[in-house]
């Protein structure tokens, strides 16, 4: 008679879980081939360098600011493709489905993934902040705050996107245009005072509101108190929202 | 087991009204043609799809309103599944075996042993896709058979495997049963039906039309040998079946002008002459 290993379901394994997607799906993938993670650094560095060369000082703090921004929605895009081919391609997903691991644990699993895979650019632009501007603690600590709401936000969302396609080529399109609708468009790389009375328009996308904070954190660009607690409320609205849309489909299942 | 199970895409009743029931160390076939609702009744019974009505239970836990204690008991490969590319097939295997809740020790040794059996422990370390396709479909069925569930399901286990992969995997599967675990597999090889299932569920247009152990069914068959005739050649005491026309014969010189092949029957010539037979009692009705 066989021995049985009755699988566990609890907090701890979900936990452990988070963890071991992280590393099948970040970090395995990074050590295996790094040019991937560089790669996805190609972007944000080359608006750095154009900005740089266009408006020197200013255009360099908006780019570095952008590329901390870009490189957490990179990890939001990444994911919407990640959890799609899982699904679609090669019905991962439906083999984890019948597993205690949750929903919850499988998205923040890869989302974790994606940020490991971004981390070597977070870093890099951090860096190159830091030895640009001073940022005092409390600078550092919004900073940190409004990239962890991003991550957050746009990874659950895109979860949740990913779960909408029923076939895996329409992704590639979806994600461009998302690149250009959250990256581009919005006031990422450029104050959100540049859109005059609209400057509003900040608030809609999660990208946008944490620009706005990162910019005010470092002094580039001046926000009323008002404006920055909107987009801190912003932010966590985005957050609540994608946590909803995860957990509705915490079923794992197609009705 | 499942009561009535109904599913629907759309306008398209899929599965209408299956009932089945499968006991512990079995392993238990379904088979059917393309599109019968083989999947759709493994996804229903995997969680990962909702019934439309019915119920359906597995290892004695209902799939709608129990399914963290049915998931905890399962472990599946669904059709077309590939593993992940850039792993090993340790990675993969091992991996795997923590989402499933396993300790690390019991994950460590229960890999080993699993891609020992599947002959894939030489190859532990090279990257998924390094190998073949055949041995891509043997790390999947290491992963879960490795897993220890209670209750097994395989979406075409065995495609694109070559006899001798084939014999492997039947061998892990015989093995794995014999423990008191059960195996619901779907395939369109008859003769593995045959070879490793103890009882053979056939389904069409979304019900079970029959079920039974492969001996059973195949005894069901008049005769002791089938003659296929082309088709032209079909009369009154000759089964039409496709391009073919089966006729049962007791002896050999029975066998008439024309034939085209002569086999002793088996569980092939049972399903088709089955499957024809309901299709046109299904279009009577």
């Amino acid at each position: 008679m066989r021995r049985v290993r009755r699988a566990r379901g609890g907090l701890r394994h979900q936990l452990r879980a988070v963890l071991v997607l992280a590393w099948l799906n970040g970090l395995l993938p990074i050590l295996r081939s790094p040019l991937w993670t560089i790669s996805t650094l190609a972007t944000p560095i080359s608006l750095l360098i154009l900005l740089t060369v266009l408006y020197r000082g200013i255009g360099m703090m908006m780019g570095i600011v952008g590329g901390l921004v870009w490189t957490m929605l990179s990890s939001g895009t990444a994911l919407i493709a990640d959890s799609a081919y899982y699904r679609l391609e090669l019905k991962f997903q439906q083999m984890i489905v019948a597993t205690p691991t949750s929903p919850l644990a499988y998205t923040i699993g890869l989302a974790l993934s994606e940020a490991v895979f971004t981390l070597p650019g977070i870093v890099l632009f951090a860096v190159l902040l830091a030895l640009r501007v001073v940022i005092d603690l409390w600078g550092a600590l919004e900073i940190t705050a409004s990239l962890i709401l991003l991550w957050y936000a746009i990874s659950s969302i895109a979860f949740y996107s990913s779960t909408l396609f029923t076939y895996i080529r329409y992704i590639w399109a979806v994600v461009s245009l998302l690149t250009l609708a959250l990256g581009v468009l919005p006031p990422v790389y450029y104050p959100a005072t540049y859109l005059g009375s609209a400057w509003w328009i900040a608030y809609l996308v999660p990208t946008s509101t944490s620009a706005m904070i990162i910019q005010n954190a470092i002094g580039i660009t001046h926000y009323s108190l008002l404006q920055v607690g909107g987009a801190y409320l912003s932010s966590i609205i985005w957050c609540v929202m994608g946590t909803i849309l995860t957990l509705r489909i915490a079923r794992w299942r197609t009705p | 087991m499942t009561r009535k199970l109904r599913r629907s895409f759309g306008s398209k009743e899929v599965l209408r009204g299956i009932d089945l029931d499968v006991d512990y160390g079995v392993i238990a076939a379904l088979l059917g043609p393309n599109g019968a609702g083989k999947t759709t009744l493994i996804r229903i019974l995997t969680t990962e799809l909702m019934p439309h009505g019915g119920e359906a239970y597995v290892a004695g836990f209902d799939v709608v309103r129990q399914v963290s204690e049915v998931r905890r008991r399962i472990a599946v490969i669904p059709q077309d599944t590939r593993p992940i590319s850039y792993m090993t097939p340790y990675e993969f295997v091992y991996s795997y075996l923590l989402l499933r809740g396993l300790s690390r020790s019991d994950a460590r040794e229960a890999t080993r042993n699993s891609l020992d059996e599947l002959g894939l422990w030489e190859l532990r370390n090279t990257p998924v896709y390094q190998l073949s396709g055949g041995m891509m479909r043997r790390v999947l069925v290491a992963a879960v058979l490795a897993s220890n569930a209670e209750v097994v399901f395989l979406d075409e286990p065995t495609v694109g495997l070559d006899a001798a992969s084939r014999r492997i995997v039947w061998n892990s599967l015989r093995r794995y049963s014999n423990g008191g675990a059960s195996i619901f597999l779907t395939t369109h090889y008859i003769e593995e039906a045959e070879q490793i299932s103890d009882i053979v569920l056939l389904i069409d247009n979304g019900l079970v039309i029959t079920r039974g152990r492969p001996s059973e069914l195949i005894e069901k068959l008049p005769g002791k040998y089938v003659v296929e005739y082309p088709a032209s050649m079909s009369n009154g005491s000759c089964i039409r079946v496709g391009s073919s026309c089966f006729s049962f014969v007791n002896s050999l010189d029975e066998v008439g002008n024309g034939a085209l092949r002569v086999s002793p029957k088996s569980l092939e010539h049972y399903v088709l002459v089955t499957i024809k037979s309901w299709g046109e009692e299904s279009e009577e009705g």
